[in-house]
């Protein structure tokens, strides 16, 4: 079975602890480098670890100012989704519609190989680049 | 219904009908609980059992969350299926991330929180 990159980068994180090291010390500037580029923006990427130790309860975005904050709580509760990993699960969750294409337009540039947009000195990463040619089997 | 000393969530009544909504409403109302998740907890009356770590995140709606697979502890697992997800418009859900064999983990501190607020007369 072959694998994309993007498999192969879920992959590396488990078996390579200065990677995923990397990756959780500064995750704009480890995406950079292992795809080649990261979407210039006004956005946060924060890492959420599977540990087989740990409980992680991750909690919905509270209401925005000048919003009624009971109503918001009304529609959020009971929307509860329970994720539980064996061997492992990647992705990611995107909080609001706003960054909806914010994760889809950088998986296009990263499955294109990541030219331009780059934020970090991504050439010395091209070997990398070279695994990406296969088929697409992330999410989209 | 009145009396209800957090004002910010009156209007839901003096207590939260579950665990989830019990800590979402904590967490929003004093976000610096997050910092220590077992206290947090037991203000719920819920006490984490033994030999788990909870993580507790605020969803900010800027912020990309990349969830990782775990580490592999041995050679012997370097060919182990990650399955992938995307969960879109997560802000508006409360997401459970755990290991499965953590599931009567969370059974438990579910039902403890019931019991604490049965113990309250709700």
């Amino acid at each position: 079975m072959s694998s994309d990159r993007f498999t192969e980068h879920y992959r590396l994180l488990s078996a390579d602890p200065d990677m995923r090291a990397r990756l959780l010390a500064d995750p704009k500037a480890a995406l950079a480098e292992y795809f080649g580029a990261i979407l210039d923006g006004d956005y946060r990427i924060e890492v959420i670890e599977q540990r087989p130790d740990t409980i992680t309860a991750v909690l919905p975005t509270p209401p925005e100012a000048g919003t009624d904050p009971a109503a918001r709580l009304a529609d959020v509760s009971g929307r509860v989704y329970d994720m539980l990993h064996t061997t492992g699960i990647g992705g990611y969750l995107v909080p609001d519609d706003a960054l909806t294409w914010v994760l889809r337009d950088m998986r296009a540039l990263w499955a294109k190989g990541g030219d331009g947009h780059s934020d970090s000195d991504t050439d010395s990463d091209s070997d990398s680049e070279s695994e990406s040619d296969s088929d697409e089997g992330m999410t989209t | 219904m009145t009396g209800e000393p957090a004002a910010l969530f009156g209007a839901t009544g003096p207590d939260a009908v579950d665990l989830e909504q019990a800590l979402t409403k904590l967490t929003w109302s004093e976000p610096a609980v997050t910092g220590d998740p077992v206290a947090a907890l037991t203000q719920l009356g819920v006490d984490v059992p033994a030999g788990w770590r909870v993580d507790l995140r605020i969803q900010r709606p800027d912020t990309l969350y990349l969830v990782i697979p775990p580490a592999f502890s041995d050679q012997g697992e370097h060919e182990r299926v990650v399955n992938q997800i995307d969960l879109w418009r997560s802000g508006e859900q409360f997401v459970w991330i755990m290991p499965q064999e953590a599931k009567l983990a969370l059974l438990e501190m579910r039902e403890q929180y019931r019991d604490h607020r049965a113990g309250d007369g709700q």
